[in-house]
């Protein structure tokens, strides 16, 4: 039986209590230090430079079930463990280093407890020893998991209230405006105005397909697992591009694309299709005007662990001010943002999925450069 | 003079209908977020009335009132939103100058409501 209650109540000041004594050892002869030991809820296990055990406090014994007729340390605590505390006890001796040290101890019986180790050597009338330190820090450990659970739950919390708020007014918004119309064209005549009414119902109801459609990117993103298969860039990016061909401004944007020659990468060829596309289109959507020449470099180059994207425009760019937010839930930075702003947020979703990083490097009015870097998800 | 403060051209275009259906014979100005307003009123505007989306991009309806309440001369702002959210219902409690909360599509009878027509 694993002696935990004892081991639990362990305070910080054994700690000190323990260092204290050892260093007045060292410094005035103290002439035992097992009294004190005893009396500690910590284990304590010294040996000589042999690796011999010397001595073992009663908070040990209990805990590893030793008693006093049993000498062999590797009896005691298991081969496996009795390894793993030697190398500990060579690196002590070696480099007279105090190191700390997470285990995990299975007893006989089967309890699985995990162990923080303390090492340390310690010289006495000329002797050289090692104190193994051992504390039960299974709850704590187990706590501190508790709370990074706890906060990771608090954030997506506040995600989703704010994903539920804004979904609602974002699907809300275009339904509005249908009705809103079919009340104003109810008593119109004009016949030219009905039909510009028609058109903007036709805008209203693409719109909110359009935020669906994104909305189920972004659930896809995040429940369905990856899908790893080499990814072949080239009919890739024709295929993006194939989509973004009927994009307002599209035809006024130059674009030219470079990919090195084998390229080994795989990667989750549906989401990186969503990545792409959203990025390539962003690039068109805030070109300039028709009177510049507007261009859009796409260059895509091998890299030892996977591959690195830069995607290079001379649009409008993005203000210092807002760049560390264009990633954002539901942030628009733009006046001609008429969308959900989600798109972006989407792509660094995504992109975290995969593994991968994503930067923005940008000048208000003159580039935006967004560089990504994806591992590849599979051994070359 | 009466602004109409909404990124959304659909609203805008229903919105300006409405009232030109009730012959409204005011002057409107569109604007599309609450960093235009704050332009036009340094520039010496001073409209009568507001109607004032929330959701917008760069200023958005809350930003902007959180600078326009200290101002002097401060318009009837109406907050015409599709947020039937209860934390936007609760929040336009806190500024005076909101005198009503109206939530989309509006129609002929929300236009009367606001005006007195």
């Amino acid at each position: 039986m694993v002696g935990t209650a004892e081991v639990n109540f362990v305070v910080i000041s054994n700690i000190f209590l323990v260092q204290n004594t050892l260093d007045s050892a060292k410094n005035s002869k103290m002439p035992s230090l097992s009294k004190v030991f005893e009396s500690l809820s910590l284990s304590i296990l010294i040996t000589d430079e042999k690796f011999e055990v010397v001595y073992t406090n009663n908070s040990f014994n209990n805990f590893f079930d030793g008693n006093e007729k049993e000498i062999e340390l590797k009896n005691i605590v298991g081969n496996k463990f009795y390894s793993e505390l030697r190398s500990f006890a060579n690196e002590a001796f070696n480099l007279d280093l105090v190191s700390e040290h997470d285990l995990n101890y299975t007893s006989l019986e089967g309890d699985s407890v995990l162990l923080n180790v303390r090492v340390q050597q310690y010289e006495e009338n000329k002797n050289t020893y090692v104190i193994f330190i051992f504390k039960d820090v299974s709850q704590t450990r187990v706590n501190q998991k508790i709370k990074a659970y706890k906060e990771s739950l608090d954030k997506m919390n506040i995600e989703l209230d704010q994903f539920v708020y804004k979904t609602a007014h974002d699907l809300r918004a275009p339904l509005t405006n249908l009705i809103g119309l079919i009340g104003i064209m109810r008593n119109e005549t004009d016949l030219e105005l009905l039909s510009t009414y028609f058109d903007l119902q036709e805008k209203s109801v693409s719109k909110m397909d359009d935020f669906i459609q994104k909305i189920t990117a972004y659930t896809k993103n995040t429940r369905l697992p990856l899908l790893v298969h080499k990814i072949d860039f080239k009919s890739l990016i024709d295929s993006v591009l194939n989509d973004l061909m009927y994009y307002d401004k599209s035809e006024f944007v130059k674009k030219s694309v470079h990919i090195s020659k084998d390229l080994n990468f795989y990667s989750d060829k549906e989401r990186l299709e969503i990545v792409l596309k959203k990025l390539l289109a962003n690039a068109i959507k805030f070109s300039k005007s028709k009177d510049n020449i507007s261009t859009l470099n796409l260059n895509i180059s091998g890299e030892e662990t996977g591959c690195r994207i830069v995607l290079h425009d001379n649009g409008i760019g993005i203000p210092n001010a807002i760049q560390p937010k264009v990633f954002d839930m539901f942030y628009r930075g733009h006046a001609s943002a008429d969308g959900a702003g989600i798109g972006l947020y989407i792509v660094k979703e995504t992109i975290l999925k995969l593994g991968g990083t994503i930067s923005l490097n940008s000048e208000e009015g003159l580039f935006t450069e967004i560089t990504l870097f994806l591992p590849s998800l599979k051994e070359k | 003079m009466i602004f109409i403060v909404d990124d959304d051209p659909v609203h805008n275009l229903i919105t300006t209908q409405l009232l030109n259906n009730v012959q409204f014979n005011e002057e409107v100005v569109i604007f599309n977020n609450g960093k235009e307003v704050l332009g036009s009123i340094a520039q010496g505007n001073l409209p009568r009335v507001i109607l004032l989306d929330i959701n917008m991009p760069i200023m958005n309806g809350w930003e902007f009132l959180e600078v326009y309440h200290n101002f002097k001369n401060m318009a009837e702002v109406y907050i015409l939103t599709s947020s039937s959210n209860h934390i936007d219902l609760e929040r336009a409690d806190e500024f005076e100058c909101i005198r009503g909360y109206y939530t989309k599509p509006i129609n002929k009878e929300t236009i009367k409501s606001i005006f007195g027509l």
